[in-house]
């Protein structure tokens, strides 16, 4: 079958974009001026002692060595240490992946929840006052900076209510649920314009279809023609616009959990940059474009779930 | 596409060279709207030294956290500065990073993709490639990435906005060129030996200029927000420069008593990019005319 | 007129499109009166720009969003129940409509078979009946295969297949009236008659009628009964087919005859008509085809718009008697 075919080609063309993403990260993070050997070791150090660790951390072997030798690495699961904790680069990004996949899950969710309807509401009727007002609401949705809604959140409904916290993640499930609501929401709130504008725009272009033409003139139901007509091929440019728009909703998680104080990825990226640890930094980086690729990857599987004309161009 | 569209094409091909004159002058409304906001924050950002009633960065530590009042409009922060001077101070940098941030990936990426899409081959497939990749990453990301590389600053900030923001304009002079390499006059009209620097100017310009004004007002938008969530992180503007996001950063703290120090700047923000939305807006309307 | 003792299955009355084209507000349609009695085949002929698929389109309310509709449309449910119903109530009503663009009329993510068994769920069959329906269907318009291809996905057939899918679809609500859109248009020639063939065959043993709009003289010959020509928005001559062809009573039908291959016998030349139909934002006064006529006279710029009954059929020519000479071949 086709669209299988698709699949597994797409699988394999990841590997030779993954590898890319691995040099690339390599070459940009080695350019970084700054000595680690100084970093570790102190500023009181004698040449001698930097060149021992120098030695230790590999970086005096040539260039494509070193690389080979990171590419192995990684693919072994390792990804360093970290200059400031000593700890593994993966450790620490096992223990705050959790949280962040929280928020993506809820603030993801919380956004299709908002996002859908107000698409499927603004493209009924184009141009009237509802699609007026949900269009001008997504503006100033998209013109708010998140961590500044994050934080008038935290003034309007956490400080005076205290039913959230104003920051972190808590111990216990019930405390992660309470703590992931305010943020969640923010995340939400970014993202939704985005998602609404391209529903939108595709339920448009897909109502002026000829084949919604040819399913009214047979008189089916608006609702049928909706959900099995409009929605259906509406999805694959929704979601790939989505997909597209992963490296965004990463971002807003990163500035998201440094105003709430969530212990997650993107506050570990953010801690690892001001600290200037590069290993740290290498691994986030890395981490942050493998999930990328990983969206990208599974929105083109949907899309040829949903879409039977997908096919391998020959 | 519909008969209607079918119709009302044919009868506005008739007429489209003669009526495009006089369809040009209407600009809709909100533009003039969006522009008159975005021209009061330039005026803000030239007219600084002027209007602020403080230096932003003078501290004066006995009158940290102050509440508005007026001597202090705004209150003062938490070193003690007034924070409306700071405020009306940072519009410089936000502006102008915001707008360089924008212009920089324009003009890079329009000769780009203008040297692939005019020379193709080798140089073509090279900055094609590049343009693959820098799309693969996430954005912002990367950004922090080469921040952290180039170090803090304007300087790096820009260079970072610029290394990937100008695909999409790349992509956009390219294709257009290509579009227009294979229409039947342009050939007609290299075989009689018309220079191409006259093809370009007169057939694929007008065209990318008007996506590029539709697209300009939006990446404004955008690398202000990246500049302030930068600021925000701590990985932007370095303190004690003033700029928006990095007040609403310091005022975090203070939000149970001092709350307007973080909503007002974010107020400023949503503003600013407001105005340049209703251009950005108002110029696709008019395109689509 | 053609005077049917029962009242028309469909009785269109003044109709007129408003449109926005730009700023201006223009009527592609206007002001177009027939009506069609059960069974009956009218064949709706003019030039791209005349109007007749809006007009079709109009009767189901299919028109882009933002069009006005004006006038009188009645559809008889039954012989002696006439209603006058708007466009929405018509859909799925006993009135169906196939389109002219094969390749973008079948929902791309609807197996074929599925599609045409819709049709059948809205007249109430039940799931089961509605699958045996919609194989039945496909079979008569001949689909080779027909349940194989049921399960096939619309991007797999070719034109000419897809084509007879969207038949079978649109019979599947068993219409009293079938609404054709060139259906053959965007088709070749030997796909054409594979498609008029089994649609005729149904037509009679369904006792359907159809309004079927074309450019293409040579088919409405070959399909209907009574044809009504459009010219800029408005009909300029109606009556039976044979009528109308044989001795045609406004200049402008004369001249579609004139260029149509399958018209012309023997050492007849091919003459074009001259010129463009007008623009919609600025239709000429009194009758519209006067700019392009040969036998043009003063009185044809003021003339208000008119079918009067000529010999058998009506025309809105204000001069018909100039045609007699051209008419005798």
């Amino acid at each position: 079958m086709g669209r299988f075919q698709f699949v597994v080609k797409r699988l394999l063309l990841t590997i030779p974009l993954l590898l890319g993403i691995v040099l690339l990260v390599f070459l940009v993070l080695k350019l970084t001026p700054g000595d680690p050997a100084r970093q570790i070791v102190g500023l009181r150090a004698t040449e001698t002692q930097l060149n021992e660790v120098r030695d230790q951390l590999g970086l005096n072997d040539p260039i494509a060595v070193q690389y080979v030798r990171y590419v192995g690495r990684v693919l072994h699961g390792d990804l360093g240490y970290s200059y400031k904790s000593l700890q593994p680069v993966r450790t620490s990004i096992a223990e705050r992946l959790p949280v962040t996949l929280w928020l993506l899950g809820f603030g993801g969710l919380l956004a299709m929840l908002i996002s859908v309807p107000c698409g499927i509401l603004s493209a009924l009727h184009p141009n009237r006052a509802t699609d007026h007002a949900i269009r001008a609401l997504g503006l100033v949705g998209l013109t708010m900076p998140s961590f500044w809604v994050g934080i008038v959140l935290i003034l309007v409904v956490a400080l005076p209510t205290g039913l959230f916290p104003a920051g972190g993640f808590g111990q216990t499930v019930p405390e992660h649920l309470r703590s992931i609501v305010l943020p969640a929401v923010t995340l939400a709130i970014s993202v939704a314009p985005i998602q609404i504008r391209s529903l939108r725009a595709s339920l448009i272009n897909v109502r002026g279809s000829d084949y919604v033409a040819t399913g009214r003139a047979m008189g089916l139901s608006e609702s049928r023609l909706m959900r099995r007509f409009v929605l259906r091929n509406a999805s694959p440019p929704t979601i790939s616009v989505l997909a597209l728009n992963m490296g965004f909703l990463l971002f807003g998680a990163v500035v998201i959990e440094t105003t709430f104080a969530l212990p997650g990825i993107g506050q570990g990226i953010v801690l690892a940059a001001r600290g200037r640890d590069l290993p740290a930094i290498q691994g986030y980086t890395l981490l942050f474009a493998v999930l990328v690729v990983a969206v990208y990857l599974v929105a083109d599987i949907v899309t040829a779930v949903l879409d039977p004309r997908v096919e391998i161009q020959a | 596409m519909s008969i209607a569209d079918d119709l009302t094409r044919e009868a506005a091909t008739v007429t489209a060279h003669v009526d495009l004159g006089s369809e040009r002058a209407r600009l809709p409304r909100r533009v003039w709207v969006g522009a008159a906001i975005v021209g009061a924050y330039v005026l803000v950002g030239v007219f600084a030294a002027w209007l602020a009633p403080y230096d932003p960065l003078a501290q004066d530590p006995i009158m940290a956290l102050a509440n508005p009042s007026r001597a202090h409009w705004l209150g003062t922060d938490e070193l003690g500065r007034d924070v409306f001077s700071r405020l009306i101070y940072a519009t410089r940098i936000d502006l102008s990073v915001g707008i360089l941030g924008a212009l920089l990936p324009a003009v890079v990426g329009t000769v780009l993709g203008a040297v692939g899409g005019y020379f193709g081959g080798w140089r073509d497939s090279v900055i094609m490639r590049l343009a693959d990749v820098v799309q693969a990453f996430p954005t912002y990301i990367l950004i922090i990435a080469l921040v952290f590389v180039l170090g803090q600053g304007i300087g790096s900030i820009l260079v970072a906005f610029t290394l990937l923001a100008w695909v999409a304009y790349a992509r956009l002079i390219r294709s257009e060129i290509l579009r227009i390499r294979d229409l039947d006059y342009v050939q007609a009209a290299r075989a009689a030996g018309l220079p191409s620097w006259r093809i370009l100017g007169s057939h694929v310009f007008p065209n990318v200029v008007g996506q590029t004004l539709v697209y300009l007002p939006s990446d404004i938008v955008l690398a202000t927000l990246g500049l302030a969530s930068l600021s925000f992180l701590g990985l932007g503007i370095p303190l004690p420069t003033a700029e928006w996001g990095a007040m609403i950063a310091a005022g975090q703290p203070f939000i149970r008593e001092q709350w307007w120090l973080s909503t007002v700047p974010g107020l400023v923000v949503v503003g600013f990019g407001l105005g340049l939305s209703l251009i950005g807006e108002g110029i696709e309307e008019w395109t689509q005319r | 007129m053609d005077a049917t003792m029962s009242p028309a299955l469909l009785d269109v009355q003044d109709l007129r499109v408003r449109l926005k084209a730009g700023t201006t507000e223009i009527a592609p349609v206007d002001g177009v009166t027939f009506s069609v009695a059960r069974g009956e085949a009218l064949g709706i002929v003019g030039e791209s720009g005349s109007g007749k698929s809006l007009t079709l389109k109009a009767i189901l309310g299919l028109l882009p969003p933002g069009s006005k509709l004006d006038g009188s449309l009645r559809f008889s449910v039954s012989a002696d129940d006439v209603e006058e119903v708007g466009p929405d109530q018509m859909r799925g009503r006993g009135v169906s409509m196939i389109f002219q663009e094969p390749m973008t009329a079948l929902n791309p993510t609807m197996r074929v078979g599925r599609l045409v068994a819709e049709g059948a769920r809205g007249i109430g069959l039940s799931r089961r009946d509605a699958k045996r329906r919609s194989v039945e269907l496909l079979d008569a318009v001949g689909v080779p295969n027909a349940r194989e291809r049921s399960r096939m996905w619309p991007h797999e057939l070719s034109g000419g297949l897809r084509q007879r899918v969207m038949i079978a679809a649109a019979l599947s609500t068993e219409p009293a009236l079938l609404l054709c859109d060139e259906p053959t248009t965007a088709l070749d020639v030997t796909v054409q008659d594979q498609i008029l063939g089994p649609l005729a065959q149904l037509r009679r043993d369904l006792d359907m009628a159809m309004v079927f709009v074309t450019h293409d003289l040579a088919v409405i010959a070959e399909v209907c009964d009574r044809i009504a020509v459009m010219y800029a928005g408005r009909i300029v001559e109606l009556g039976s087919t044979q009528d109308v062809l044989a001795a045609p009573q406004h200049p402008y039908t004369a001249a579609l005859l004139a260029s149509a291959p399958s018209f012309q016998k023997g050492s007849g030349r091919l003459e074009g008509i001259g010129g463009q139909p007008p623009d919609p934002r600025a239709f000429p006064p009194g009758c519209r085809f006067a700019p392009r006529c040969r036998l043009v006279r003063d009185d044809c710029h003021t003339a208000a718009h008119q079918l009067t009954m000529v010999g058998s059929h009506e025309t809105a020519c204000v001069h018909p008697e100039l045609l007699l000479p051209e008419v005798a071949k």
